[in-house]
């Protein structure tokens, strides 16, 4: 986006019409979430201001025009794992974030979540649930793909196959340039995470990664298989070593249901 | 069931399979099968997944190298989410029924079938490729996943090999 560029947040709402919305409920979170996008530009060295307002007909889609989309964009990006819960905001935004979480949870139903577009660019922004804080952690070992690296308090979002949803992990500070070079690329990582009912990572923090080496896997993994468990080339019976039924073999599993 | 031609994307295999394409005493064809089906799915940009108690199968004492760590093999561990999935899909009197239809012997065999079948679930995988049909599709069933032997996909392949000789004119 062009820096001088001047274009609109929007803060699409699930819930009435411009006509019928709540309009205390509007305004403030309208004002609570631009505090909060100015003060982490603030903190990102950005600058970042909004004047006007807009409703769109249909549903409630609040429009505030700036001249620092980039700047939204990026405030907005980082904003909003702050007000759902998924990272632990720094302490001169953890209250703003607050702020915006109250209100979104007073106005909005149990599951519904507002949407931030700016542009082509849009990202859910929900409340942080009640109950986040009394999630049991867990640690997981997984494959990911990075998908973004920064933010005031140093966290990666990430996508998996074995994870319905991205989701954000905090990371230590000397990590987060090295997660910068892998941008894009897949990593193996070991995390600690909370989830809501849903199964849905909710937080987390990074534990340990390693990046990925060249090369084809199949041959890989039977060079580590010859040289750590040499032993197989000495079973006459495998089946029988791990205790399943010779005669299964060969036939394809369409053959025997 | 009908097994086309493609390999799944995201296969879970299990611990026989691995062991009949890495050594060199098993019999053929069934080693070639499971050579060819490792190699096939790689080759079209597969994901492989390894589950944590198949690494603990194929381990009988030496010390192991470190796991390679490589885009198209996945190893993945048995989890808190693993659990959960295996203790919701998969509770002891639904194993105890699989088993006593099976007609397999108690041991600890049975429950690590179980752990891999949860670890193929819990991480997506499409289905679970094992030489041990007989006993792992019902495990598989109960999770809502298929289970082939890599010979399943050796006939599939034949079947869409071009034809080397044209048709007869007579």
């Amino acid at each position: 986006m062009a820096g001088d560029e001047r274009t609109e947040l929007e803060l699409r709402i699930p819930v009435g019409t411009p006509e019928t919305i709540d309009s205390g409920f509007l305004c403030r979170l309208g004002g609570q979430y631009l505090k909060l996008l100015e003060r982490v530009a603030q903190e990102q060295g950005r600058e970042l201001s909004f004047h006007g307002l807009r409703l769109e007909k249909g549903s409630t889609r609040a429009l505030f025009a700036t001249d620092n989309p980039e700047s939204a964009q990026e405030a907005a990006d980082e904003a909003a794992p702050y007000v759902s819960g998924e990272i632990e905001p720094p302490p001169g935004i953890a209250s703003l974030a607050r702020d915006v979480s109250n209100t979104l949870r007073e106005g909005l139903g149990e599951h519904q979540v507002a949407d931030v577009i700016i542009g082509p660019w849009k990202r859910p922004l929900a409340a942080r649930p009640e109950e986040v804080r009394a999630l049991s952690a867990e640690t997981i070992a997984l494959r990911v793909k990075v998908q973004r690296v920064g933010g005031v308090k140093p966290a990666i979002r990430v996508e998996s196959a074995a994870e319905p949803f991205p989701f954000t992990l905090q990371v230590k500070p000397d990590d987060a340039p090295k997660l910068g070079a892998r941008l894009y690329q897949e990593i193996d990582i070991v995390a600690t995470v909370r989830r809501d009912d849903e199964e849905r990572i909710v937080s987390g923090t990074l534990d340990e990664w390693e990046p990925l080496e060249e090369g084809g896997g199949v041959e890989a993994w039977r060079e580590w298989f010859r040289k750590s468990a040499p032993e197989w080339e000495g079973v006459e019976d495998v089946s029988q070593a791990l205790r399943t039924d010779e005669d299964d073999e060969d036939e394809p599993a369409d053959d025997r249901h | 069931m009908i097994v086309t031609s493609s390999y799944p994307r995201r296969p879970l295999v299990d611990s026989d399979v691995l062991i009949a394409a890495w050594t060199e005493r098993r019999v053929e064809p069934t080693r070639e099968d499971c050579v060819a089906f490792l190699e096939g799915v790689e080759n079209n940009d597969g994901v492989i997944l390894i589950a944590a108690p198949t690494i603990a199968e194929l381990l009988k004492g030496t010390p192991p190298l470190e796991l390679p760590r490589r885009h198209s093999i996945v190893p993945v561990p048995f989890d808190a989410k693993a659990a959960r999935v295996l203790g919701k899909s998969l509770p002891p009197h639904v194993l105890q029924v699989i088993r006593d239809e099976a007609g397999q012997p108690s041991g600890y065999h049975f429950k690590y079938d179980a752990l891999i079948a949860a670890c193929a679930k819990r991480f997506n995988a499409d289905c679970i490729i094992s030489l041990n049909v007989k006993h792992m599709a019902p495990l598989a069933t109960h999770l809502g996943l298929q289970c082939r032997t890599p010979a399943a996909y050796r006939k599939a392949r034949q079947e869409a090999l071009p034809l080397t000789h044209g048709p007869r004119t007579g």
